[in-house]
């Protein structure tokens, strides 16, 4: 133990001392060396091991005391409900996360339309036709919702010939596509914004990770609750529907509101910026900025410079 | 003092760089949530912990009234379980996975033991164990009770062994965050190297970004023109990166110490994490010499992370004898070793050679294909 060769050191009692004909303690020291970190993995095989020879003592005693053929003892008849913890996760949090991984998967393509324009310097051409500049972002917005509706769908088909269970597919599709109309929403602001595809590349890992935390931490909190809360993401609504649970009605409310909300608020502050030249063109103004103009904070703080 | 001006202006652009520092800033979010995930899983998986923590309070454990004052109460009692009792077993039933997590009542007119337990319940597994310590309790208690053993012999009976823990080096133990094995496993045989090589995944984009930059700004040529030998130029372009990505696994070195995770052996940790780090931004600069765009080298980068991560990661879960002398030689694995204990066998020092060497040879060929590059471009 001295030069570290061991973290634990187990003696086991001499002949004398382990005598199982008396019921009596049998003796055994641990020595653990509490410099290393790795006492309590020691400590924890040691107890495993102990348990096991505790079992098989124990019963040589029990036996000794009281023969089984002479004494009868309590059955326990257990009986477990529900589906397993881990076998959920994979069952229906693995199901849920292949359902809705297209969804992220063509977050560049939105990049690449709207921030490869500004790259490309193909923005002013496209601004020029008599197109509204809202109507573009919706156009863009649109191609690639439809991309990711083709993908969607062809995962959807390919899960089910491969044997995953999905009840109520069309609705489970509606669901994941319906999710795509905000995610797409909240890129076009990232990609209106930024000025090059490494900005948006950054900006776009921060809110993916933030809306992914959005949709799986629900799922995951319904899962280890079971069914007592309202699916607060329609990633929870996609697991109760696929699942072939009942739905109440908050179950619905709750999800396509607040995707209707998210969708509306991303694409208004999404056509915002792209409406401003200097966003666009450049010289692109600071985010407090913006957030003040957005907001009508900016006119406030003129009104009272006046 | 050519390379130190090149040096200096690098490393001006990483500190300038405000999603540099961001990014620093998110890895710290990252670090403190696995610490969290690590710390909160142990204690729920661990039936001590849970009762030293104070959640056992949160185990609920049905009994059908009759059974109040019964040595069955009794024995799941002594488990530090919550108790509620019902009326009747149907109405006991009915509150598995609602109100309770389990069921304990007797079943039949012989005494067995039925048990309802809700396999969903996040507490399941500690449940489970303690309800069927109880029960083996019961059972035991049971049995002997006709043979006239006292409450101490019944004891003896169920634990046997006598464990006397006497602990060395007591005076200078090192702090931790938790004495559980399941948190010991998982933080220094995941997390630590994962948090140590993290800046160093970083490090491959800033310097695809830094040389494929000076292509897309057109300053390339103008770099191969300057006075500086090709290893000149890639050594003041690596060396600020390298040195930031080290300084931050030493403030995440030294942040673990903080959280009650001590990283041993840090200094030789830093000289290790130094030849993996060349390694890491050495392929940086070989993709930055064969890509033309950013988001060429982003996607190039991507790739690279992910073999990298598979090469580093898999090893740490595989238990292949036979291999034992390449999986020893593999840097996560090194890390592991020692980074979880205060001693050091020097013969694991020879295990860096093979990182050092494959190091220095992307480092060579990302300077060789540099020299092409300035070749063709000039």
């Amino acid at each position: 133990m001295e030069g570290g060769d061991v973290t634990g050191v187990v003696l086991l009692p001499s002949a004398d001392d382990f005598n199982l004909e008396e019921i009596k303690p049998v003796p055994v020291k641990l020595y653990i060396d509490y410099k290393d970190p790795k006492r309590s993995v020691i400590k924890d095989e040691v107890v495993t091991a102990q348990n096991r020879a505790s079992s098989l003592i124990s019963q040589r005693w029990i036996d000794d005391l009281t023969p089984p053929e002479e004494v009868s003892q309590p059955e326990i008849q257990e009986e477990t409900q529900g589906e397993a913890l881990p076998l959920q996760l994979i069952n229906k949090v693995m199901t849920a996360i292949l359902l809705f991984l297209p969804l992220f998967l063509f977050g560049n393509l939105i990049v690449d339309s709207i921030v490869g324009e500004k790259e490309r310097k193909t923005g002013e051409i496209l601004i020029a036709m008599p197109v509204s500049r809202s109507n573009i972002i919706l156009g863009k917005s649109m191609a690639v919702i439809i991309t990711m509706a083709l993908q969607a769908a062809l995962w959807m088909f390919l899960m089910i010939l491969a044997g995953y269970s999905i009840e109520n597919p069309g609705l489970v599709y509606l669901i994941v596509v319906t999710t795509a109309l905000p995610i797409v929403g909240l890129t076009s602001i990232i990609a209106a914004f930024s000025k090059n595809y490494k900005e948006a590349g950054i900006g776009i890992t921060f809110a993916y990770v933030a809306i992914i935390g959005f949709l799986i931490v629900p799922a995951l909190a319904y899962i280890s609750q079971q069914g007592r809360y309202v699916s607060a993401s329609t990633m929870t609504l996609a697991i109760k529907v696929f699942s072939g649970e009942t739905l109440s009605r908050g179950d619905i409310i709750v999800p396509f509101t607040s995707l209707l909300l998210i969708s509306l608020i991303s694409y208004y502050i999404s056509i915002w910026l792209f409406k401003r030249d200097d966003i666009v063109f450049g010289p692109r103004p600071g985010l407090l900025r913006l957030l003040f103009e957005f907001t009508g904070l900016s006119k406030v703080l003129n009104y009272f410079k006046k | 003092m050519k390379f130190l001006a090149l040096f200096k202006k690098e490393a001006k652009d990483i500190l300038s760089n405000k999603i540099y520092l961001l990014v620093v800033f998110v890895q710290l979010l990252i670090i403190l949530g696995a610490y969290g995930l690590a710390l909160t899983s142990s204690v729920v998986t661990d039936p001590e912990l849970l009762d030293e923590w104070g959640g056992s309070t949160a185990i609920k454990v049905g009994l059908p009234q009759n059974l109040q004052g019964s040595t069955l109460e009794e024995s799941l009692k002594n488990q530090d379980l919550t108790l509620m009792y019902f009326p009747d077993v149907e109405t006991g039933l009915n509150q598995v996975g609602k109100e309770v997590v389990a069921l304990v009542y007797i079943s039949n007119e012989e005494g067995d033991i039925g048990l309802q337990i809700d396999n969903t319940n996040v507490f399941y597994p500690v449940a489970r164990d303690k309800i069927n310590k109880a029960l083996d309790y019961y059972q035991l208690e049971k049995r002997l009770s006709s043979s006239g053993l006292s409450v101490e012999e019944i004891n003896i009976i169920q634990n046997p062994l006598d464990i006397n823990e006497i602990e060395i080096n007591k005076e200078s133990a090192s702090p931790l965050a938790l004495e559980s094995s399941y948190f010991v496993e998982i933080m220094y045989g995941f997390i630590v190297p994962f948090i140590l090589l993290l800046p160093f995944f970083l490090a491959s984009n800033i310097v695809t970004d830094s040389v494929v930059g000076e292509k897309e700004r057109k300053t390339f040529e103008v770099l191969l023109m300057t006075p500086l030998s090709g290893p000149m130029v890639i050594a003041g372009k690596i060396l600020p990166i390298l040195l930031f990505s080290l300084i931050q696994s030493g403030a995440w070195i030294m942040l673990l110490y903080f959280l009650q995770v001590p990283v041993y052996n840090p200094l030789l940790l830093i000289v290790l994490l130094f030849f993996v780090g060349m390694g890491f931004i050495g392929m940086g600069v070989l993709i930055s010499m064969l890509v033309d765009s950013t988001k060429e080298a982003n996607s190039a980068v991507t790739l690279l992370l992910f073999f990298a991560t598979f090469v580093l990661f898999l090893p740490l879960f595989m238990n292949i004898p036979a291999l034992y002398g390449i999986l020893n030689t593999i840097p996560t694995v090194i890390i592991v070793r020692m980074s979880s204990g205060p001693y050091l066998n020097p013969l694991w020092l020879l295990e860096f050679l093979p990182s050092i060497v494959i190091s220095l040879a992307i480092f060579a060929l990302s300077i060789f294909y540099f020299k092409q590059e300035g070749a063709i471009r000039l």
